[in-house]
């Protein structure tokens, strides 16, 4: 067997032929806190020992990415899809928790619906992931399926053997094809095998492998399917803020909303001349307002009339498209800004019909409860059951001027679930408890019945930047013991 | 005094006074270190046997008077809040603009001697300018554990230095955690295990973060494990400067090992180019999480300006944006904000957000003499302008040269005694 090495000083000639043919994208400090940013030299590279402060997750999915512009032309309106102009990229030193993260966002933005926009970036982004030498502080990745050693989606892995040498594992055919071309910059040994080499570290990333798991995520699932009214929601969000800082640094959190912004004044003002361009932003469950924003961004797309009715009217009857693609549809569609709210309830109400269908969701007790509680069994259901009625929603999207990429784009779980609620156009969940519920449910509950694993890696970042110290790790520890109380 | 704050809090439930005591409590966090790490965290109190779990030391960091303003909390006939000096000034602006009733409110207030930060002598920024060590308004008074043996009172003097090595290691295993800039997390992780290694691990990564010399130099001068890794050169005196990581910007290093008014002032003698480009930085850096706003005990808007989304003032999706959310919120701020500093202490991005609103202050204190969070029984800064009086509080020379006072602005659109 061959073993391959690269050595730092390698990697320091390497990146000056990379950056002619790539954006080469690694950890930096920025400002005082760790991320990964596009670098012009090898020295801004910062090698870090475990994960950075904001993980790479924004380079596949962006903050703010453009879907199109569009341009007012008199009475017509004159929509611009975007150059595809992302030149290839390669990451380098991705861990592998965030590496994994890639999972979830590949089932989310792939798996039902091709996500053009997603789909451009993880396409055309080369991965050299980097293992750890010793866990970071917080790190729990064990807990939830991850080791410090995986190399799961990433092209490349280097592993630190010390004195300034990687150890190469060529993990996919892309990592081959970089291999080969670059071959000259990486050392080979015939003789020894990779296992003879030591890992720098290894001792403490050891330790923390034999380390029992902290939970099982099957025990937090057990308990999270029966467990969706609960005294334990109260107690935990009662210090909870609201605030988005877990969700937009969590490498596998994915919630977006859509956002019309206009970039230019207009000039003539009779004729227009309104310019503006449509961007998929995040967005946070934390947020009071998150399924608020996503209505009156539909509502600003068609202009004053949504206030009146009209517009609101267009969207809600997405909702009962989406409905009737899945053989719920009632019709009572909407038309008017009250009959939004009431097409909200239906909708609820339709849920709840779908999932005594699919047989999935909480049990009836749940359900009686109308509104938010009802609606997020519905969540599951919908998600569940209404893969087609997403697309419906996202062809809607682009009858209104959102191009077919949008159609496409919007067909995956995330963009279904922001639409259906945006049809609805009022926030579900009323109170923080129920929005940090959410949170722990999307991961640990709704996204495992979905697609069989939990969406959440085990970097610790929620735990180490929660403004107000709020653990995940004691969060699920607390559900763990409360499972085998009950 | 834990005990005390603790006995205090049980009779206040006991007697069915309150029915929710907010304050500090003690949690232990699982880490992949071997000893968990104690960090304080706010606690929510409503049977009378948790009261015990109540705690009051220098990592009590967290102002919160911001829960006051939640609707979950306001639900409740009266409650008790756990309260520093400073956080007692946030509570006055809130009873001031009639957000909170005093009496449904019980304040055990705490005598401060300085709480933990980031500052390079290891308190919090506003310590070093506190004249508030004992608040200004009060129900109950929990005295402070006395950090000097003269037993006086007193808030830390201007650079004195945090220490640590006293009973760092017992409470503070990172409990001031909650900042991504994990510098307070830095602070004196003192050898609680007593291995004597392991200061500085707060930070995520160790090296770049914060006060990290501090705690090293105070408690732990032994193998710094993060340190040595994180090439936080020997005590990690580097941290965060441009010093030993190379290509930090030399003025937001600079700006670390400053104290507060130094960093204004530092502002202050920066270009205006100088300026835009450093604040363009910062804010480039802002993912819009909002927690800077969400844990103000005064941004209490309904709705903000920032969520609205028809119209939309705001982009959300642009460094523009960004801007525009920070530089209207410190505006919203003027004379209102009490430099509690929270903002800046929770910014995960470690974005300065305190010389925003510390600039303001200063500006309404030299300009109108006035300083927020003093009392409550006067009118907010907002609401107290006058513009007829020869005795305005807008000076002739101190508003825009003069010119403020002429012509229709006087005439009747701020306290105009009910004249148009």
């Amino acid at each position: 067997m061959i073993t391959r090495f690269i050595t730092r000083n390698s990697i320091r000639e390497l990146i000056p032929n990379l950056l002619t043919a790539f954006h080469v994208v690694a950890p930096v400090y920025s400002g005082n806190v760790t991320s990964f940013k596009r670098i012009s030299s090898y020295e801004e590279i910062k090698w870090l020992d475990y994960n950075t402060d904001k993980p790479p997750k924004e380079f596949f999915l962006p903050p703010s990415d453009d879907i199109f512009q569009f341009q007012q032309h008199g009475k017509k309106i004159v929509l611009t899809e975007p150059v595809n102009h992302h030149a290839p990229r390669i990451i380098l030193g991705v861990r592998p928790c965030d590496a994994a993260a890639l999972t979830v966002l590949d089932r989310v933005f792939t798996e039902k619906g091709i996500d053009v926009l997603y789909t451009a970036l993880r396409d055309n982004t080369l991965v050299i992931g980097q293992s750890c030498p010793k866990p970071g502080r917080d790190c729990f990745c064990t807990s939830v399926g991850i080791s410090p050693d995986e190399s799961r989606n990433m092209d490349i892995m280097l592993t630190d053997i010390g004195e300034d040498q990687f150890l190469v594992n060529l993990v996919s055919s892309k990592g081959e094809d970089f291999f080969s071309y670059f071959s000259h910059f990486f050392q080979e040994s015939a003789e020894m095998s990779g296992s003879g080499y030591e890992p720098v570290q290894t001792r403490e990333v050891a330790v923390y492998l034999k380390k029992e798991k902290i939970f099982d995520v099957r025990v937090i699932k057990k308990w999270l399917d029966t467990h969706f009214e609960n005294p334990f929601w109260a107690d935990i969000a009662a210090r909870c803020i609201g605030c988005g800082a877990c969700t937009f640094l969590c490498p596998t959190c994915h919630c977006f909303d859509f956002t019309d912004e206009s970039v230019v004044q207009p000039i003539d003002h009779r004729n227009g001349g309104y310019k503006g361009v449509r961007r998929r932003i995040w967005d946070s469950c934390s947020f009071d307002h998150f399924t608020q924003t996503s209505f009156s961004g539909a509502a600003s797309r068609t202009g004053a009339e949504a206030e009146a009715g009209t517009g609101a009217g267009v969207w809600t009857g997405a909702a009962s498209r989406t409905r009737a693609g899945t053989g719920e549809g009632d019709g009572a569609g909407a038309g008017t800004v009250t009959r939004a709210r009431a097409g909200a309830e239906a909708w609820a109400g339709a849920q709840a019909g779908l999932r005594a269908g699919t047989g999935a969701g909480a049990g009836a007790g749940t359900r009686a409860r109308a509104g938010a509680e009802a609606w997020a069994g519905a969540q599951a259901g919908l998600r569940v059951g209404t893969g087609a009625g997403a697309g419906e929603q996202a062809g809607l999207r682009a009858g209104t001027g959102a191009g077919a990429g949008a159609g496409t784009r919007a067909g995956a779980e995330a963009g279904a679930w922001a639409g259906a609620v945006s049809g609805a156009g009022h926030q579900r969940r009323t109170t923080q408890e129920q929005r940090f519920r959410q949170r722990i449910m999307h991961k640990f509950k709704y996204f495992v019945d979905l697609f069989q694993r939990v969406a959440c890696v085990g970097c610790g970042r929620c735990r180490s930047l929660c403004p107000v110290g709020i653990d995940l790790v004691e969060v699920l520890e607390t559900i763990h013991d409360l499972f085998y109380q009950s | 005094m834990s005990t005390l704050l603790q006995e205090k809090a049980r009779e206040l439930l006991d007697q069915n006074e309150v029915s929710l005591v907010i304050g500090y409590g003690e949690f232990f966090r699982r880490t992949t270190d071997k000893s968990p790490q104690r960090i304080i965290s706010p606690v929510f109190i409503s049977k009378p046997d948790e009261a015990k779990s109540l705690i009051w030391n220098d990592h009590c960091v967290y102002n919160l008077s911001t829960y006051l303003i939640r609707k979950e909390v306001k639900a409740h006939r009266r409650i008790a809040l756990v309260a520093k000096g400073c956080d007692v000034k946030s509570i006055c602006v809130l009873i001031q603009e009639n957000q909170i009733k005093r009496n449904n409110l019980v304040i055990i207030g705490l005598t401060c001697q300085g709480v933990v930060g980031n500052t390079p002598h290891g308190y919090a920024e506003k310590c070093y300018s506190c004249q508030l060590h004992t608040p200004n308004l009060y129900d109950i008074l929990i005295p402070a554990q006395n950090r000097r043996s003269t037993g006086v009172t007193h808030a830390p003097e201007r650079g004195e230095k945090r220490d640590c090595a006293g009973n760092c290691h017992e409470i503070c295993q990172g409990s001031c955690h909650g900042s991504g800039q994990g510098n307070h997390e830095g602070n004196c992780q003192g050898s609680r295990d007593g291995s004597g290694h392991g200061n500085c691990q707060g930070s995520r990564d160790g090296s770049s973060h914060g006060n990290c010399h501090e705690s090293c130099q105070g408690s732990g001068q032994g193998s710094n494990q993060r340190s040595h890794q994180g090439d936080c050169q020997g005590n990690c005196q580097g941290s965060r400067d441009g010093s030993s990581h190379g290509n930090c910007q030399g003025k937001i290093d600079q700006l670390d090992r400053m104290d507060q008014m130094d960093r204004v002032d530092m502002m202050d003698r920066m270009s205006s180019i100088e300026r835009w480009l450093f604040w363009k930085a910062q804010f480039s850096r802002c993912i819009r999480c909002y927690a800077c706003r969400n844990i103000c005990p005064l941004c209490y808007c309904e709705r903000c300006i920032a969520d609205k989304s028809n119209p939309q003032w705001i982009e959300k999706g642009s460094l523009s944006g960004n801007l525009s959310f920070h530089i209207i919120r410190a505006f919203h701020l003027a004379g209102r904000c009490t430099n509690c500093g929270e903002c800046e202490r929770v910014c995960p991005m470690g974005i300065p957000l305190s010389l925003l609103t510390r600039k303001m202050a200063q500006v309404v204190k030299d300009l109108f003499q006035f300083e927020p969070g003093l009392s409550p029984g006067i009118k907010p800064f907002w609401g107290n302008l006058q513009c007829e009086s020869e005795q305005s509080v807008i000076g002739e020379e101190s508003f825009i040269n003069g010119k403020w006072n002429n012509g229709k602005w006087n005439q009747g659109v701020w306290n105009n005694g009910g004249k148009r």
